[in-house]
C-alpha cells in the first residue's frame, strides 16, 4: 500500500465529500450536467495538469451565459459558477484550506520543504543563488509529479461523489413530486 | 504489504460474527430488490460485481464508490423500480460502520486500511451468501410448485 492508496482511501474521499456538501446540501438541482461530470473525470484522468484550466473555461462560459440569462436561469448558472470555482480550488487553492497541491506540500521531502529553501536576499553569493534556484526547481518538479499522479485519483472520488449526490437530489425531488 | 497481527484478525472476525444477523438482513433485502433471472436461473451480475470488487479492492473507498456509482447510474421508472437507489443508503451505512470499526481497532492508518478490507470481505461474504440462499430457496419453491402442477 502506497501513500496514494492511503490518501485515496481517507483524505481524498473525505475531502470530496466535505467540499461538495455545502454546494449541494439545499439544492433542488445539481449544479452541472452528468456529461460535464464525466468530462471532468476524463480530463482529470488523461490530462491532470489541465483540470484547473478546464474548470476556468467552464466557469467563464457560465459567466458569459449569466450576463444574458433570465432571472431563473441566472440562479442555476450561479450554482454552476460556484461548482467550477470549487474545482479550480481543489486543484490548487490559494484561498481555501485544502487542495491536491497543498496536500503535496505537506508530503514534500525534507530538503524541499519551504522552511529549508533559503529565502532570496540581497547580497547572496552566486553559489547560494544557484543552490536556492536548484532547490526551487526540484520542489516545483516534485509538486508537478505529485499533482499529475494525484489529480486523477482525487477527481475519481470527487466525480463519483458528484454523481451520487446528483442521484440523491433527483430521488428527493421525485419523492416530493409524488 | 501489511500483515495484521492475530489479535487484530480475531477482533475483526469477531465484529463480523457479532453483526452477522444485520448483514444477513441486508442480503435478504438484496434478494427482495434484485431477485434473480428466473428464466435463465442466474443471479444478478451486479451482486457478483459487488462481491468481486469487495474481494479485489486495494482501497476500501473503491467499494463505497462502486455503490455510489451504481446509485448514480441507475435509471428508474414504473417498469424498473429502484434497486441500488433503494438499498444504497443502507449499504453505505454498513460500510461506514466497518470504517469506524477499523479506526477503533488500531491507530496506524495503514493497519486501518488493511483492517477495513478484511472487514469488508467478511461483510460481503455474509451479504452475498444470504442473497444466494434466498435465491436457492425460491428456486426450490418454484420447482416444488412445478411438480405439484404436473
Amino acid at each position: 500500500m502506497t501513500i496514494l492508496d492511503l490518501l485515496s482511501d481517507t483524505v481524498y474521499r473525505d475531502q470530496a465529500v466535505k467540499k461538495l456538501h455545502p454546494l449541494v446540501q439545499n439544492a433542488t438541482e445539481f449544479p452541472v450536467e452528468t456529461s460535464q461530470i464525466h468530462g471532468l473525470r476524463e480530463i482529470a484522468r488523461q490530462q491532470p495538469a489541465s483540470v484547473s484550466d478546464f474548470a476556468t473555461h467552464q466557469k467563464e462560459r457560465a459567466e458569459r451565459k449569466h450576463k444574458i440569462a433570465s432571472e431563473t436561469a441566472q440562479l442555476k448558472l450561479e450554482a454552476e459558477i460556484d461548482f467550477w470555482n470549487l474545482v479550480e480550488n481543489l486543484c490548487d487553492a490559494s484561498t481555501s484550506d485544502w487542495s491536491v497541491r497543498k496536500e503535496g506540500h505537506a508530503h514534500l521531502p525534507e530538503e524541499l520543504r519551504e522552511e529549508n529553501i533559503p529565502e532570496k536576499r540581497p547580497g547572496m553569493i552566486p553559489e547560494e543563488q544557484t543552490h536556492r534556484n536548484q532547490l526551487r526547481k526540484r520542489q516545483r518538479e516534485w509538486l508537478n509529479r505529485w499533482t499529475n499522479e494525484h489529480i486523477p485519483v482525487f477527481f475519481q472520488r470527487f466525480c463519483t461523489q458528484c454523481l451520487y449526490r446528483k442521484a440523491l437530489i433527483e430521488m428527493h425531488q421525485s419523492s416530493k413530486e409524488q | 504489504m501489511i500483515v495484521l497481527n492475530e489479535k487484530l484478525i480475531r477482533d475483526a472476525d469477531l465484529y463480523i460474527e457479532v453483526n452477522h444477523q444485520t448483514f444477513l438482513k441486508l442480503g435478504k433485502r438484496f434478494f427482495e430488490k434484485f431477485s434473480y433471472d428466473k428464466e435463465k436461473n442466474t443471479i444478478r451480475a451486479q451482486i457478483r460485481n459487488l462481491e468481486n470488487i469487495t474481494c479485489s479492492a486495494v482501497r476500501f473507498a473503491d467499494i463505497e464508490d462502486f455503490v455510489k456509482s451504481q446509485m448514480g447510474k441507475e435509471r428508474t421508472d414504473e417498469r424498473n423500480p429502484p434497486k441500488w437507489k433503494a438499498l444504497g443508503g443502507e449499504v453505505l451505512q454498513q460500510l461506514r460502520q466497518l470504517r469506524k470499526k477499523s479506526e477503533e481497532l488500531d491507530t496506524d492508518p495503514y493497519i486501518q486500511m488493511a483492517l477495513r478490507l478484511r472487514l469488508a470481505r467478511g461483510w460481503v461474504r455474509a451479504v452475498v451468501s444470504e442473497y444466494l440462499y434466498q435465491v436457492a430457496r425460491d428456486q426450490m419453491a418454484r420447482l416444488g410448485e412445478a411438480h405439484d402442477n404436473s
